[in-house]
């Protein structure tokens, strides 16, 4: 196992590590692209870039782990552009440096809760992207998914235990302490393309020959909830043509070892089955 | 600053060198880390220290022990006898970088108590700021096993129980044992430089640790902070670690 700090992009300002097998690559296997979960690092929510990162690795896919500009270890970018526009230059730089450096020519992008949309700007934006995944990207509640809900939390002891205990708690709380509940939720709100937009998208990006996998969590989830809702959830007929994994044991970080452990298995043997061939040796610069 | 991986080619620690943005004061200070979820929350802050640092002309160092951040390793192989390893071969490599004889150390939390051991243990370490510090190991455990629990109880579903793991994180037995083991008021300090000791609670097993350390130590210096609306890890926490360092070094 090869990894190297790689320090790339306007003013040398973004900052990632390089995970490469030591001996064969693939010559042909494109480079996956790994960025910040929320405001963590490169490293990812219990580090589970870094577990992914040398899963590929030793299959012969190398893996670029960077922080987005003004996080974890990379400068602020400045010209005033949004979040989401920087997010998407960011990543192009990414892959102009290793494109230069290495040759890489294209890449498949990962993109974890509001990474997505850094992962989905791009794919939309670059036609280098060969591949998205998303982990908990952009999920739309359904009918189906409103009635099962409602039926788990009426009939799940654990939600009354909750419940009871969450009003207690409330009670405790101060008028102030109360109003501002609901801040916490308006500064984590983002904005998700519509259904019809959303929908129009993927399929410009299928049409491109992108391969895309949706992963969703269940035990956390209050927008997904049954595996196949990716394929109803809007409009255009996605089935057998984009992948889905629902996974209703993990919380929306997989924040048990062994979940992360099953998700960093499924992830490398979707990109595995999608992109691999036979290794062949590949050098650097 | 300088991103660069360092130490046995066999098992590489990641770094991170800042390089005096001021009058070079001749002093280094290596940051050693929390551990676990506390890691997560602390790297920005660390991020934003060393540069203040750095700025007030100080070389800086913050790594990643064994098996966290960019690291090599699991952090199953992690065990605060290796974390010491570690922390002594970032010492060496930030004398060695900044062509210094000895360098002082922060350390936050588990951080810290890593830090003062290693601080007992060597001649090159001139002063030891513990940033609420962990004093005794078992009381840590506890803390994160009480997390734990709420993470469970506020969970919209139940988790599965896994005895290897605590907050997202694995918790082997070697380690478990190791991290109880831990009591700074039990080891024999000997240090003899500078101390300062900050936290936003003033609890009893500080006070000890400092009365303890004035028998032998140059200085102890115990600060209570109480924290600010930016939390214990805030501006206001930063601004006084770094004029205590600067003080170390007038």
């Amino acid at each position: 196992m090869n990894e190297r700090v790689e320090v790339f992009g306007a003013r040398r300002g973004l900052t990632g590590i390089l995970t490469e097998s030591d001996a064969a690559a693939n010559a042909n296997a494109p480079t996956i692209l790994l960025t910040n979960v929320g405001i963590q690092t490169r490293v990812g929510p219990g580090r589970i870039w870094v577990e992914l990162a040398r899963r590929l690795a030793a299959s012969g896919f190398p893996v670029l782990r960077f922080d987005l500009s003004g996080m974890g270890d990379s400068a602020v970018r400045s010209g005033g552009a949004s979040e989401s526009e920087r997010a998407v230059l960011d990543m192009r730089d990414a892959m102009d440096h290793l494109g230069r450096k290495y040759g890489a020519k294209h890449f498949v992008v990962i993109g974890f809760c509001s990474g997505t949309d850094a992962a989905h700007g791009v794919a939309l934006a670059d036609p280098r992207v060969a591949g998205m995944i998303w982990v908990e990207g952009y999920a739309y509640r359904t009918r189906r998914f409103l009635v099962r809900w409602h039926m788990k939390r009426l009939l799940s002891l654990h939600r009354w235990r909750r419940y009871a205990r969450s009003q207690l708690a409330r009670l405790r709380l101060t008028a102030g302490q109360r109003r501002s509940l609901g801040e916490e939720d308006l500064i984590f709100t983002r904005d998700y393309p519509t259904r019809e937009l959303l929908s129009r998208q993927l399929e410009e990006l299928l049409h491109r020959g992108v391969r895309i996998l949706a992963v969703y969590s269940g035990a956390d989830n209050i927008t997904y909830g049954y595996s196949g809702q990716f394929f109803e959830m809007m409009p255009g007929a996605f089935r057998g043509r984009v992948d889905e994994l629902f996974v209703p044991e993990a919380d929306h970080l997989f924040t048990t070892p062994e979940h992360r452990r099953a998700l960093v298995e499924q992830l490398a043997g979707w990109i595995e089955d999608r992109f691999g061939e036979r290794p062949t040796l590949r050098t650097g610069t | 600053m300088t991103p660069f991986f360092f130490g046995p080619e066999d098992h590489p620690l990641f770094g991170v060198y800042h390089p005096p943005d001021a009058a070079d004061r001749r002093a280094g200070v290596v940051l050693c880390y929390p551990l676990f979820t506390e890691y997560e929350h602390a790297h920005w802050p660390f991020r934003k220290l060393a540069v203040r640092l750095a700025r007030a002309g100080f070389h800086v160092l913050r790594f990643d022990y064994t098996g966290t951040g960019d690291s090599h390793g699991d952090l199953e192989e992690g065990s605060p006898k290796k974390w010491r390893e570690d922390v002594g071969a970032a010492v060496k490599e930030l004398k060695e970088l900044a062509g210094l004889r000895s360098v002082s150390l922060v350390g936050l939390r588990l951080g810290a108590a890593l830090a003062f051991e290693v601080a007992c243990a060597r001649e090159d370490v001139g002063e030891v700021v513990l940033w609420e510090p962990v004093v005794r190991g078992n009381h840590y455990l506890r803390e994160m096993e009480d997390l734990e629990e709420d993470r469970r109880r506020w969970s919209r579903h139940p988790l599965p129980r896994d005895t290897n793991a605590l907050l997202a994180y694995p918790f082997v037995p070697n380690m478990r044992h190791e991290i109880a083991g831990l009591d700074l008021l039990g080891t024999p300090s000997g240090f003899k430089g500078r101390v300062v000791m900050l936290a936003a609670e003033d609890r009893p097993e500080q006070r000890e640790l400092a009365r303890r350390l004035e028998t032998d130590a140059q200085s102890v210096q115990l600060r209570i902070q109480p924290a600010a609306p930016s939390g214990a890890l805030g501006d206001e926490a930063l601004r006084i670690l770094v004029a205590a360092l600067e003080e170390g070094t007038a």
